[in-house]
């Protein structure tokens, strides 16, 4: 049996304003609450990388893949100059909360395009977690081209 | 036994006794005919004639259809009727528009102020939901990147 009131065209707009307010802070309660993950990256050129070598560099990539995905272009500048091998630290950030995330250090002399242009790369995997903040090191090891960089 | 000056005072007060008797009869007669008949009393006193007398009620008589009319007068009634029809359409004066009293601007006023409270509070709820501000690079890195930046 349906309330007198419940059927008053007035009454039942002014449950409607109520309840999609409601209704609206519900759905995003629901699906509230993503955070930042953050990912601190030593970046080094390791073996194979001599001073020769990291001065040809064109352009470094730090690529990402896994729990995300990513293509993060370097600056060159550091990239090039960075001869004692230690590029430094950077910071990622992601909001994916589970699996792992892999972080690859490409380097690359011109043109890039050509892979025989690679130079050298290298690779950490680390475990994605919710609202965390993890460190590790990504050392790229030269590589032997298969054919001739042009 | 009786005297005549005794006699003389016993019939003088006798006779004004049946006179004033005699005038009281006639005067309570005539007011009890001129009750009974006005009009009959009106006329002995006033001396009305049968002209003057009320005369029959008569009514007016219904418009003859078959009476020419005139055309300005038709259409001068079918005027008056078209505007008392109109005056009767006529809507009721409900004071000044809305938008002229102060309860409609309060009204505007709080829906707007509401509303924009709902927007801010909104983008502000979303922007937390969706991970609130990325934490800012920190000091004596190379670069940040990734989400948020």
């Amino acid at each position: 049996m349906k309330n007198a009131e419940s059927q008053n065209p007035k009454n039942r707009t002014m449950a409607r304003l109520f309840l999609v307010p409601a209704v609206l802070w519900l759905g995003l309660s629901a699906g509230a609450c993503s955070s930042y993950s953050y990912y601190d990256l030593d970046l080094k050129f390791g073996s194979g990388f001599d001073v020769v070598k990291i001065g040809s560099i064109y352009s470094c990539h730090l690529v990402v893949t896994g729990a995300s995905s990513d293509d993060v272009v370097l600056d060159p500048a550091h990239c090039k100059t960075a001869t004692t091998g230690e590029l430094g630290t950077v910071e990622y950030s992601t909001f994916a909360d589970s699996g792992n995330i892999t972080f690859t250090l490409k380097a690359f002399q011109y043109p890039e395009a050509n892979p025989n242009c690679e130079l050298g790369e290298g690779s950490t995997t680390l475990a994605a977690g919710n609202a965390v903040r993890k460190t590790g090191t990504v050392t790229a090891m030269a590589t032997t081209p298969a054919g001739p960089c042009q | 036994m009786n005297s005549p000056t005794s006699r003389i005072p016993l019939t003088r007060s006798k006779l004004g006794v049946v006179i004033i008797g005699g005038v009281a009869a006639l005067m309570l007669l005539s007011s009890q005919v001129r009750a009974a008949d006005p009009g009959e009393g009106a006329g002995e006193f006033g001396g009305a004639t049968d002209s003057e007398k009320p005369k029959e009620k008569y009514q007016l008589q219904a418009a003859d259809p078959d009476a020419p009319k005139d055309p300005a007068v038709e259409a001068a009634k079918k005027q008056a009727a078209a505007e008392a029809e109109l005056a009767k359409k006529k809507p009721v004066d409900e004071g000044p528009p809305i938008y002229q009293k102060w309860q409609f601007w309060a009204i505007v006023g709080g829906v707007l102020v509401f509303a924009a409270g709902a927007a801010y509070a909104t983008s502000k709820i979303l922007h937390s939901v969706n991970g609130g501000d990325v934490a800012p690079c920190p000091m004596g890195y190379l670069a940040c990147y990734g989400e948020g930046r």
